[in-house]
């Protein structure tokens, strides 16, 4: 695959507006990054790096949170967050 | 410039009621006034608010005590942690609207220790930068040549405490976002073990990697803050367990400490007196020093930006513009999407985005996402193998002190590279210091880089405490 | 070729969500009815700088489900993050586990079927929100936001129907039994996502798999899974390529519709959720967990059907735990056998109930009124057509059993002497029978008994009435 098509498609996966001439500037820097990253292939490596403590498990009681809604977005119709069509 | 004084002496001058709380509000708001339309280090003031506060404590004759060890300290926070019912813009347009209806843990922390909020600080966009250049908010002067990059992250942060903006503040740290400015700003930077601060309010860049950290004139002080942060919080569940120790800062370099220096720091090198700045205070205090060969280093942007760009990847989704943000709306779903995303992020953010992606996507994980866990654990292991022979690793903080103003800006590659000596410490998780070095290069400071074995922030303070007064 | 010459096999996805109180990364109360966006936090919203909490009863109740199932519960499991853009999903990822399942490698049996579907994973993981649409915009509420849920997927060895039906069904009654989940499939907590696929009989490659989403009845399982079966044996006959591809069960028309390959193409881009460390358990409390699971829904049943109640009054039992209170409380409060509650339960109320329409919840009788006529029925108080009549009045009016049988006047003549007399008449009024009785002919003690209960109004026990009758034909001899 070469990299224009790769990213477009990650561009697409990740929901991001790419006009032409950013494709272009992204395309470039793309390559030459992985390419930076990709030294690290190079290295047999092993190991894994794991929490030195387990996942704390809070108790099952339910909390008042007052939050409004109405202060986080101007998009609201009766309690809900407004959005253009799915299927448009 | 006027200098303020450390939060340790505030405390004092404060308590032998030879400062009001009041002074020292205005004392920064002349400051600001002086130097901030240049600086640009505050995206929000809240000058009144703090001066009311300030008030308040001076008529009812409140002052420092063990309850509240900060009482009228001003500090400045990090516009990518949540102050309660102020905007939190983490320098993107993406969040223009938004503001934070919770405090941070860090925050409440401060607030119950009595501190007052005076703003919060400009940084690069999510805090994804070395420059402070990659600002919605326009980029940040280095105080101290403002033809120079005030460094990122963090770099409002350093730059409001370097000009007297504020006593302290709040930055973050992910692969060297707060040691680095601090570095460029001649001031102290502290990066806590990760797990050691709460990460709740703090807006997410790369999880496994973020944590808070104090910018502050004098290590004491980031003792002082970091003593107030620490510690276990439920509300984030990567927080360590323990309470952190004690800390004793007297001040004496301990019998028998061994440092080493890393080897492939000093090595690559380009500017010489850059290692003999870091070095000479030591060699004076004759602290046994030894070369530490930690060859995984010269690779650590390699394996710091990939982690950081997938975590990243996945930490940005939630900006779409439905629930909060800005919003550029099209006729469909889909369209909006890609518009508000596509518009709200800037090139370095966007950039970011698209190879972190790229990183964790169907037949490129192996190769990228998942090899460079594998370095990271590898490195961590290195780190473990050098903290057997020494006690602390030293290093200069950047390869290079202060850079021009759009010197790297065009040449992304070039930028992450000065993250070299910052991020290892970050993927090993390790607690790492950048204290000012006495010699200058070039007129301009340079930072000593301090790392320890995970969890032995308390050591590492005192050890720089006591570096610092040589 | 028929559909018998085909094998179709399939496997089931069922998210359950799990009876906890708040939800599985947030202690917002878990209430999806309440206004649109009330039981919302900057966590569940996926606000910026938030980080997730564990609901340990979710945990508990995963590992509860898990053991009932036959899984083996890991002792370290870890969360993963699954990203997709949804407008129902804030943070654009869901926290879920993926390859450190919670539980893996369990089975169920499917009653009455001798088969057992192998249960290949169970992991836990937070429901998205809901979308509400329309054609000029949708309305997203983030209410469902949030809550736990456990996912538990079986190996694909369901070869029809009938058997998903089945299996559907026992694993919903093992997860209300065990109250690891309210599992009303009406309400989205019992989500099934089945996917299916066809082959030949003989064929060693498998075929081409649909899978099919928003399936919320176990009808509309049932006509989805007929639906993609007939589908894909159609395809096949005529030789065409099946593409492999998800589809919406539409509800209003009854049909499966193609998912857009846009909506389809997804690369989830799983790695480990940075904000949690991996979930450690201890073996004891697993083992303690394990000592508190009630009796499974199978064993139940057995132990019913041993104890003398047919198959399907066991299954009755079992699948409703209201029923099964109530029968246990009869047994209790009446000493009823297991012969009278079920009869006057499940035969007889039951009955009534299904006549009125009424639910169990909506009978008015209560178990202690119930309890109360079967034993005025054993003490020859009642009779039995007069203790059904009460039963129909009791459910109508709602009031006690002895109260309304005076009222009503059902209750048995007890009186000795009226006995003796209605015996005595019956006799002066049947020479001939009274003589062919006396000639031996003493099967026709029942039409005399049934003479004296006429007049009685059917209001005796029969049996104190054949007592009185057999003393009184002695002594008219």
């Amino acid at each position: 695959m070469t990299r224009g098509v790769e990213i477009l498609k990650v561009a697409e996966l990740a929901r991001l507006e790419l006009k032409s001439g950013e494709r272009q500037r992204f395309g470039t820097e793309f390559e030459r990054i992985t390419a930076y990253f990709a030294q690290l292939q190079k290295l047999s490596l092993e190991g894994e790096i794991t929490f030195p403590y387990p996942c704390p498990r809070a108790p099952d009681r339910p909390r008042d949170y007052e939050i409004k809604v109405e202060k986080l977005s101007e998009y609201l119709k009766d309690g809900y967050f407004k959005i253009p069509p799915l299927l448009a | 410039m006027s200098k303020l004084p450390s939060i340790a002496e505030l405390i004092l001058l404060i308590a032998r009621e030879e400062r009001k709380a009041t002074e020292i509000i205005e004392e920064i708001k002349g400051n600001i006034g002086r130097k901030e339309s240049e600086a640009n280090a505050y995206i929000n003031l809240f000058l009144d608010e703090a001066l009311a506060q300030a008030k308040q404590l001076d008529a009812s004759g409140s002052k420092p005590d063990e309850e509240k060890p900060l009482q009228g300290i001003p500090i400045a926070i990090k516009d990518n942690i949540c102050v309660s019912g102020k905007p939190c813009t983490c320098a993107s347009r993406i969040l223009e609207g938004f503001i934070a209806p919770y405090d941070a843990t860090v925050v409440a922390r401060l607030k119950d220790a009595g501190a007052i909020i005076v703003g919060k600080t400009n940084l690069d966009e999510f805090a994804m930068g070395s420059s402070n250049e990659n600002s919605a908010y326009g980029p940040v002067q280095n105080p101290l040549d403002t033809e120079r990059v005030a460094g990122g992250s963090s770099g409002g942060s350093a730059a409001a405490v370097a000009y007297g903006g504020a006593v302290a503040a709040l930055g973050s740290d992910t692969g060297g976002s707060a040691r680095q400015p601090a570095a460029f700003c001649g001031l102290v930077g502290f990066r806590p073990s990760y797990g050691r601060v709460s990460r709740y309010g703090l807006v997410a860049f790369a999880s496994s990697l973020d944590q808070v950290c104090p910018i502050t004139r004098t290590v004491q002080d980031a003792a002082l803050i970091y003593s107030i942060i620490a510690g276990p919080d439920p509300c984030d569940s990567t927080t360590y367990p323990a309470e952190p120790e004690e800390m004793d800062l007297a001040g004496e370099i301990p019998e028998g400490i061994k440092v080493g220096l890393i080897k492939e720091c000093f090595d690559d090198l380009e500017d010489e007196r850059m290692g003999d700045a870091v070095l000479r205070s030591f060699r004076e205090a004759r602290v046994e020093l030894v070369e530490v060969s930690i060859p995984l280093v010269r690779l650590s942007v390699a394996g710091y930006q990939l982690l950081a760009m997938a975590e990243a990847s996945s930490n940005l989704a939630r900006y779409d513009g439905i629930r909060y943000g800005r919003r550029i709306e099209r006729l469909g779903l889909r369209e909006t999407y890609f518009a508000t995303r596509g518009e709200g992020f800037g090139d370095e953010v966007t950039r970011r985005i698209l190879i972190g992606t790229f990183g964790l996507s169907e037949g490129y994980i192996d190769a990228y996402y998942n090899t460079a866990l594998r370095y990271r654990a590898a490195l961590a292991a290195e780190f473990e193998e050098a903290f057997k022979k020494v006690d602390f690793l030293l290093s200069p903080t950047a390869p290079t002190p202060a850079f021009k103003l759009g010197e790297k800006i065009r040449d992304p590659l070039a930028m992450y590279l000065s993250d070299i000596f910052t991020a290892p410490a970050a993927l090993a998780a390790l607690p790492a210091i950048s204290i000012p070095a006495p010699d200058k290069v070039d007129g301009l400071p340079v930072g000593i880089q301090i790392t320890a074995p995970r969890f032995a922030d308390a050591k590492l303070l005192e050890f720089a405490h006591a570096v610092e007064r040589l | 070729m028929q559909s018998k010459d085909y094998e179709i096999i399939i496997g089931l996805e069922v998210h359950a969500q799990l009876a906890t109180r708040s939800k599985m990364f947030c202690r917002c109360e878990v209430d999806v009815d309440a206004a649109p966006n009330t039981k919302v936090c900057p966590i569940c919203l996926g606000l910026p700088g938030i980080l997730p909490q564990t609901n340990d009863q979710a945990i508990k109740l995963g590992i509860r489900a898990a053991l009932a199932l036959g899984c083996s519960v890991n002792l370290e499991s870890r969360w993963a993050r699954k990203h997709y853009f949804s407008p129902d999903l804030p943070k654009g990822y869901q926290i879920t586990q993926y390859e450190h399942p919670l539980a893996t490698g369990g089975a169920l049996e499917l009653p009455g079927m001798d088969k057992k579907v192998r249960i290949r994973r169970l992991h836990l993981e937070e429901d998205a929100g809901k979308l509400v649409h329309s054609s000029r915009e949708t309305l997203v509420d983030f209410n469902r936001c949030g809550v736990p849920l456990a996912e538990i997927v079986t190996e694909p060895d369901i070869s029809s129907v009938e058997e998903a039906d089945t299996y559907l069904k026992e694993l919903r009654l093992v997860l209300r039994s065990l109250g690891v989940s309210d599992a009303e499939m009406e309400r989205g907590h019992f989500r099934c996502e089945p996917n299916i696929s066809v082959r030949p009989r003989g064929q060693e490659k498998l075929g081409v798999r649909s899978e099919i989403k928003n399936l919320n009845s176990f009808k509309a399982v049932r006509e989805g899974i007929e639906r993609a079966v007939k589908d894909q044996i159609e395809w096949l006959e005529q030789g065409e390529k099946i593409v492999q591809t998800t589809y919406l069960w539409d509800e209003k028309l009854r049909e499966l519709k193609p998912m857009r390959a846009k909506e389809t193409a997804a690369d989830y881009r799983y790695f480990p959720e940075p904000d949690l460390p991996p979930l450690i358990l201890a073996g004891s409390e697993i083992a303690e967990i394990k000592s508190t699971l009630p009796d499974l829904p199978a064993v139940k049943r057995k132990k019913l059907i041993e104890a003398g109640l047919s198959e399907q009054d066991a299954a009755v039992l079992v699948a409703e735990p209201e029923w099964e209170e109530y029968f246990k409380g009869l047994l209790v409060e009446a000493s009823a056998s297991i012969k009278e509650a079920s009869t006057w339960l499940l035969n007889e109320a039951r009955g009534i109930m299904a006549e009125r329409k009424e639910t169990l919840a909506e009978f008015k009788v209560p178990v202690k009124e119930l309890a109360s006529l079967i034993k005025l029925l054993r003490d020859g108080k009642l009779t039995r057509p007069a203790a059904k009549d009460l039963l129909a009045a009791m459910a109508d009016k709602g009031r006690g059993a002895a109260e309304l049988m005076e009222e009503l006047d059902l209750g048995s003549v007890s009186d000795e002497g009226l006995l003796e007399e209605t015996a005595r008449k019956v006799i002066e009024e049947n020479p001939d029978v009274v003589d062919r009785y006396h000639k031996g002919k003493t099967g026709v003690l029942g039409f005399l008994v049934g003479q004296c209960m006429k007049k009685l109004r059917g209001k005796a026990d029969p049996n104190a009435v054949r007592e009185i009758l057999l003393k009184s034909l002695q002594e008219s001899k």
